[in-house]
């Protein structure tokens, strides 16, 4: 056993005890605490199938060249789907020269669809080459491609959907929280960009304007007790009433009162017509 | 090679017809529409002229100051419709007393300053020679006054009595200087009051000199918040934190000339007192010593 081997049995020993003697002689700058690790592993010489580049059907390249080097061919690329997608792509590429729909169409004929279709402004994460919709639930991806297709003539080439939860919301009553029904958004992608078009900020401004008094208005409409007197003074004072000077009538004054007044009047407005039968009726 | 086959496919196999740009468009989804129209040949769309680009403009610009700064003033229809609710919901005289009583009651005044019940006047739309005689509740209603209610306050029934008795019955101008200087927060509320008080006096053309607070009182007006105030030992109690409102009647100097002479009346027409009363005895009276 060498010198050092033995020295690594002793120290792990029960009663082994360092001594300065014993420390490891080295540098502290030739320690490298944090080694990398990248470099030590076996290069390995690049896969042949990654030597065809920029084809988009590229298998029986792939394939030619394994046999060429007489190696096994893997097996991903022995099928013949790279056939099928070709012949699919030339396919997609006559429907769209001929103007025909790139999809097989629906059978269900439908001359007035009931679901609302949404499109939606776009989120930070969506291309111009991108259009998201709000879609009913019971919506999929074929049935909007099919939709989006017969109405606007617009190809959906690809369709996503987004199941979302609705927020959670607070009743007056409880302190419960529910959630709403689900929501079902789609986005497809287009084959020619889309961008909405910037809203003007003058329309802006007047609807958080209008939105800022509504809600003022509101709160001014319920408040509590006696506040229900103050006139309501927003957008610019248009609900604004000046109230008229009071006279105090209590209730049983009041009562008495308008039957009074109510009476009268009767009876002076049908006086003519009493004056009317009498002469008619030679009274 | 199957593209181009495709493209030289006869006019026959197409579902719709092809213009020549169309050939170009390799990947382009959008069809093109017959008739120019998403609907086809069933409907034909209207070209209608867009307005050009400045008019458009200055027309939102107006239309958003419009909203923002309504021009409420010059806008007939709307003052009118304010005019009518604010007369609707006024508490009036003429919605509880008859024409006549009303005529009559001015009349009285009109001859003495101030109204005598019982007084004789000639009506002057018909000549005819009237005594009236009218209820405590209908002279109140007769007589000019101002019925004023305060907005919410946070303060309580106690605190406003306090204040409120100290200025019962004084004129209102009298009654503002002294709340101005007293140090409770009720008394800014009620100088408040008495001032919008004045203004609405001012608009009925009555003296706001003579004004004075003929009755004024406090009243919850509901909706407290409650706490509840733990205590220890297990107990609790409710913190309540009131909400009030005042309300206060205005009145002129005919109500003061009035009840000084109902006063001076009464006293005028009160019998002389008599100490000894004026009954018959009740005891049996003997002409006999009974003892």
């Amino acid at each position: 056993m060498s010198n050092r081997a033995l020295q690594s049995v002793f120290t792990r020993a029960l009663h082994f005890k360092h001594s300065a003697k014993n420390y490891p002689k080295l540098n502290v700058n030739d320690v490298e605490l944090e080694k990398p690790r990248y470099g030590f592993r076996k290069d390995r010489e690049p896969l042949l199938s990654q030597q065809v580049k920029n084809t988009l059907f590229p298998s029986t390249e792939i394939k030619q060249k394994y046999i060429a080097n007489n190696k096994p061919v893997p097996i991903k690329y022995r099928s013949n789907s790279d056939q099928i997608a070709r012949r699919n792509f030339e396919k997609f590429q006559d429907e769209v020269a001929l103007g025909q729909a790139h999809f097989r169409i629906g059978e269900n004929q439908i001359y007035f669809p009931q679901g609302r279709i949404c499109l939606l402004r776009p989120n930070a994460k969506h291309s111009p080459y991108q259009a998201k919709f709000l879609v009913p639930k019971s919506m999929n991806k074929m049935d909007l491609r099919d939709y989006l297709w017969h109405v606007y003539g617009l190809r959906a080439l690809n369709v996503t959907v987004q199941l979302l939860h609705a927020k959670f919301v607070r009743g007056p009553y409880d302190y419960a929280r529910y959630r709403g029904p689900q929501y079902k958004k789609m986005t497809i992608d287009m084959a020619e960009p889309f961008v909405w078009p910037e809203v003007d900020a003058e329309l802006v401004e007047l609807a958080e304007y209008q939105r800022e008094e509504e809600s003022e208005t509101m709160i001014q409409k319920n408040r509590a007790g006696s506040d229900q007197l103050k006139p309501i003074d927003t957008f610019g004072g248009i609900y604004k009433t000046e109230p008229l000077p009071n006279v105090f009538v209590s209730d049983k004054v009041k009562k008495q009162g308008e039957s009074l007044v109510k009476n009268h009047t009767e009876r002076v407005e049908s006086q003519a017509d009493r004056e009317l039968v009498s002469k008619f009726l030679n009274l | 090679m199957n593209r181009i086959g495709g493209l030289l496919r006869p006019a026959s196999f197409l579902a719709r017809p092809v213009t020549p740009i169309y050939a170009f468009r390799a990947l382009h989804s959008t069809r093109i529409m017959s008739n120019n129209n998403l609907f086809g040949e069933l409907t034909s769309t209207k070209k209608h002229e867009l307005p050009t680009e400045p008019a458009t403009t200055t027309e939102a610009v107006e239309s958003t100051q419009s909203v923002k700064n309504p021009d409420i003033e010059n806008d007939a229809e709307l003052q009118k419709y304010h005019r009518e609710e604010a007369a609707k919901n006024q508490l009036r005289v003429d919605k509880y007393v008859t024409p006549l009583k009303r005529e009559l009651f001015n009349q009285v005044v009109k001859e003495h300053g101030f109204f005598k019940n019982n007084s004789v006047v000639t009506n002057s739309s018909d000549g005819k020679l009237y005594q009236v005689s009218l209820s405590a509740q209908e002279i109140d209603l007769l007589e000019p006054s101002v019925y004023l209610s305060s907005y919410r306050v946070k303060s309580s029934m106690k605190k406003a009595t306090q204040v409120n008795r100290f200025v019962r019955k004084q004129t209102v101008k009298n009654a503002i200087n002294q709340l101005h200087f007293s140090p409770k927060k009720m008394a800014k509320e009620l100088e408040i009051l008495l001032k919008r008080g004045l203004d609405q006096a001012r608009s009925l053309d009555l003296d706001e000199d003579t004004m004075y607070i003929d009755s004024l009182w406090v009243g919850s007006d509901g909706n407290w918040r409650k706490r509840l105030d733990i205590k220890g030992r297990a107990r609790h109690g409710v913190i309540e934190h009131p909400q009030i409102h005042l309300k206060v009647i205005l009145r002129s100097n005919q109500t003061k000339l009035r009840k000084a002479w109902e006063q001076q009346q009464r006293e005028q027409n009160a019998k002389p007192r008599m100490f000894l009363n004026n009954e018959p005895l009740n005891f049996k009276v003997r002409p006999v010593y009974k003892w």
